[in-house]
């Protein structure tokens, strides 16, 4: 049994998307990342995807299916119609973010514990919601999903800041304001939105309550 | 060229940890990896660290336990300083915003320590997030001391000044240019191998063993290259999942059984007390026998320990970790909450050998230090459950600090800048990724559980040839992201890695820790030694054999 998957691949030299389709098994179980394994072993080893630990635990092969941000890992391939890069980063080419482009525009915002000592396995009280922002795989499926953010725009940095500000805003050894630093990164903005999805149901409204 | 006193490569715990050492010293520092800083197999670790000086434990138990488990292997002085040195690494992964999980109380107490498969105490930390919230604090502590990052960048090969390296060679993946930098000294922290046996692996994608051929071309020594720990339990089906990690021996519990494919229980109770070789031989002699069940793997039962409260709330303690969250994907509901077996096999995890270092993390080269999974030392033939993690954050400070040190006094680095040879549109015979899966399926079958000395000197002469065919291969021009590029290169390094590997299994002819022979399947005193080789001028392997110092 086999199926025809769409794949939409970005194009650096250009900065255009192209969509080319790939015949592909229909295998019971299968996932969209074993499906893009099998388009690069098979048919088209130009192909550019990142995944690294094959199931939920490194949050790499973030894509658009269908049009939804999702772990390519995770997401079964039954019933998948197009594959594509997720939209509103910046990309490297096919389906592969620059990770690193994004993440050096908060490489100035002190994004660890400001002010107290470090003290070897002292009393800490971890709070339940600051133990699931811990889980966050920075897939960036949050930012890809807010319609608010668009990479290379200014004032406003998408969710994924907002949850590490989040994060340390409730970790007892953190005494910087994280709440001032999130308004300068336009915070206000999520405020009745709430569109922002996480493939693993990290709770972000919450996390962006916190702040707001 | 540009210059750095410290270049670590790789961006794992051990990277990163030795960036943070070096800077601390006041050395300038840069970290070099293949993919985005944070990643490796810390990232997918379950994030369990061991860690000494804790209430009802010892120092002395701690050392005996990793001896022990290392069956004559270990180098004493590194497992002491692997001891000593956990505290102060737990201390500074913690000030870089990492959390290990406290009890109600905001307090470490044996309501959150984990006595992991092979510890005669229970001493071992969970980690918040697991490996993935450890590793978010590595990309804060790259931003605290002001380290400079080239991420998705491939380091090629080591730059050597006579005798000494220098620097790297490397391709920096995003742009598909190639870059070299100079060092005053080189850490290698590129992590493990896992991925030569894909798909019967735990580990990611970018395990491909590329410290280990590093090293060994620059002209370092390797040590026990044979000894590399299967973890018992991964799942087996559907093959998207085949290989991750679902167990290790503590997960099964006091009352979990092993079942072979013929509904005989060959293991019952006591799983947890023993340690992952030990479940593993058992395994494997019930697989070679073919006593297997649907899909080649053999049934484990956790139901048994269900039942009461405190059953209960075991799985529930477990299930926490993440360690066997592909179960549900995988088998479903009702195996999830332990009420089915899973159908289970042994799965490459860890290389405790590889580079051989001091405590400080110095090669045999001067110059190349190592720390992390790529080094040699600290488990000899087995590792000890959540050693990993504490090994990688001590080693990495401890060759930070002392290559921070070396580079002070080796201030006048005269580099020649390498030749560069084009990767981008050859136009040969075969596709990187095609000999790649071929050479990976060879090494399960014929290196992955259970070796002897016919099939190992097949697989040697298997890689020879497949050494020649990646001779004449086919990549695409692109030069963004061009992945193919990047297989064709790994491929290099898992030929040489596997070489190491299988050379060293051939030469020991016994039984030992995570190495099984079927033509010596016992144990013998004679081979209580090290086996160490490098690379010899004509590029043939040279070995010697050396008792294990101060054990
Ligand atoms: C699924 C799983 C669960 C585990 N759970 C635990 C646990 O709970 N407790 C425990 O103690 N241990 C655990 N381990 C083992 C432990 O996670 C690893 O041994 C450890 O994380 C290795 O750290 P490292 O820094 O040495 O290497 P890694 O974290 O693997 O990092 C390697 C780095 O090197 C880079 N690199 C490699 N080659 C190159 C190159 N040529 N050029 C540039 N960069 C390169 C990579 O990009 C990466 O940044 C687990 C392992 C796995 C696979
Ligand atoms: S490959 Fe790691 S989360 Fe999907």
């Amino acid at each position: 049994m086999s199926k025809e998957i769409k794949v939409t691949r970005y194009m650096p030299q250009t900065g255009e998307h192209i969509t080319e389709v790939f015949p592909v098994p229909a295998q019971a179980g299968a996932t969209v990342l074993q499906t893009l394994q099998y388009i690069y072993e098979e048919h088209d080893s130009s192909l550019a995807f990142r995944y690294g630990c094959r199931y939920n635990h490194c949050g790499l092969c973030g894509v658009s299916v269908d049009g939804k941000p999702t772990l390519a890992c995770k997401k079964r391939v039954a019933g998948v119609r197009e594959v594509a890069p997720l939209p509103r980063l910046p990309l490297l080419r096919d389906l592969a973010v620059d990770r690193s482009a994004y993440f050096r525009q908060f490489q100035d915002q002190s994004l660890y514990p400001v002010g107290t000592e470090p003290q070897l396995l002292g009393p800490l009280c971890e709070d339940a919601l600051h133990r699931n922002l811990m889980s966050c795989l920075e897939c960036l499926c949050c930012v890809s999903s807010c319609p608010e953010y668009n990479y290379g725009e200014e004032g406003f940095a998408g969710p994924y800041l907002f949850i590490k500000l989040a994060q340390l805003h409730l970790d007892p050894r953190d005494k910087a304001d994280r709440i001032t630093q999130s308004l300068k990164w336009g915070i206000e903005r999520c405020k009745n939105c709430k569109k922002c999805i996480c493939p693993n149901g990290i709770k972000l409204k919450q996390a962006i309550q916190v702040l707001l | 060229m540009v210059h750095y006193d410290i270049i670590c490569v790789g961006g794992g715990g051990a990277g990163v940890m030795a960036a943070v050492a070096a800077a601390e010293s006041g050395a300038t520092v840069a970290i070099v990896c293949k993919e985005p800083v944070g990643y490796g197999n810390t990232r997918m670790a379950v994030g369990l660290t061991a860690c000494s000086g804790l209430p009802g434990d010892s120092r002395e138990a701690f050392i005996d336990d990793m001896l022990t488990a290392g069956a004559g292997l270990c180098n004493r002085d590194l497992v002491e300083a692997l001891v000593d040195g956990a505290p102060e690494a737990i201390t500074i992964l913690e000030s870089c915003g990492h959390t290990f999980i406290r009890d109600h109380e905001g307090c470490i107490s044996e309501k959150v320590l984990t006595r992991a498969g092979g510890h005669s105490n229970a001493r071992t930390l969970l980690s918040s997030g697991a490996g993935v919230g450890l590793s978010q604090s590595l990309r804060a502590a790259v931003e605290k001391y002001d380290i400079s990052l080239y991420e998705d960048t491939l380091v090629l090969q080591l730059i050597k000044d006579g005798e000494a390296v220098c620097g790297i060679q490397a391709l920096d993946l995003a742009k598909g240019e190639q870059i070299s930098l100079t060092a005053g000294a080189v850490v290698l922290c590129t992590g493990g191998g896992g991925w030569l046996f894909y798909p019967q692996t735990s580990n990611n994608r970018t395990a491909t063993g590329d410290g280990y051929a590093l090293a060994f071309r620059a002209g370092a020594e390797l040590a026990d290259m044979e000894q590399i720990q299967a973890l018992p339990f991964s799942i087996t089906h559907p093959n998207a999942y085949r290989g991750l990690i679902c167990g290790e021996p503590v997960v099964a519990g006091p009352a979990g059984r092993l079942i072979n494919g013929k509904g005989k229980v060959f293991l019952d109770g006591n799983i947890n007390r023993m340690d992952r070789a030990a479940v593993v031989r058992s395994m494997a002699s019930e697989i070679t026998r073919g006593n297997v069940a649907e899909h080649g793997g053999l049934l484990l039962d956790l139901q048994p320990n269900l039942g009461d409260a405190e059953g209960n709330n075991f799985r529930e303690r477990i299930r926490a970790t993440g360690i066997f969250d592909s179960v549900l994907p995988a088998y479903g509901k009702k195996a999830y909450a332990w009420e089915e077996p899973w159908e289970v096999l042994p799965t490459a995890h860890y290389f405790m050998g590889g580079v051989r270092v001091d405590k400080d993390g110095r090669t045999t080269v001067p110059g190349l230090f190592a720390a992390g999974e790529v080094q040699s030392g600290v488990h000899g033939a087995n590792r000890l459950g959540s050693a990993a993690l504490t090994e990688v954050l001590v080693f990495g400070i401890r060759a930070g600090r002392a290559a921070a040190g070396h580079a002070k006094q080796n201030k006048d680095i005269r580099a020649v800048q390498p030749e560069t040879e084009n990767l981008f549109g050859r136009k040969g015979s075969h596709r990187p990724i095609t000999l790649m899966r071929k050479l990976q399926a060879k090494l399960w079958e014929n290196v992955g559980l259970v070796r002897d000395k016919e099939t190992l000197a097949i697989t040697l002469d298997f890689i020879h040839k497949i050494s020649v065919l990646a001779l004449d291969v086919s990549t695409s021009s692109q030069p963004v992201y061009n992945t193919e590029v990047a297989d064709a290169i790994e491929l290099g390094f898992m030929l040489d890695t596997a070489s190491c590997v299988v050379t060293s299994a051939l030469l020991r002819e016994e039984s030992r820790g995570a190495h099984l022979r079927s033509d010596f399947p016992v144990e013998s005193d004679d081979w209580r030694k090290n086996i160490i080789i490098w690379r010899k001028e004509d590029g043939s392997i040279g070995h010697r054999l050396e008792a294990a110092p101060h054990e």
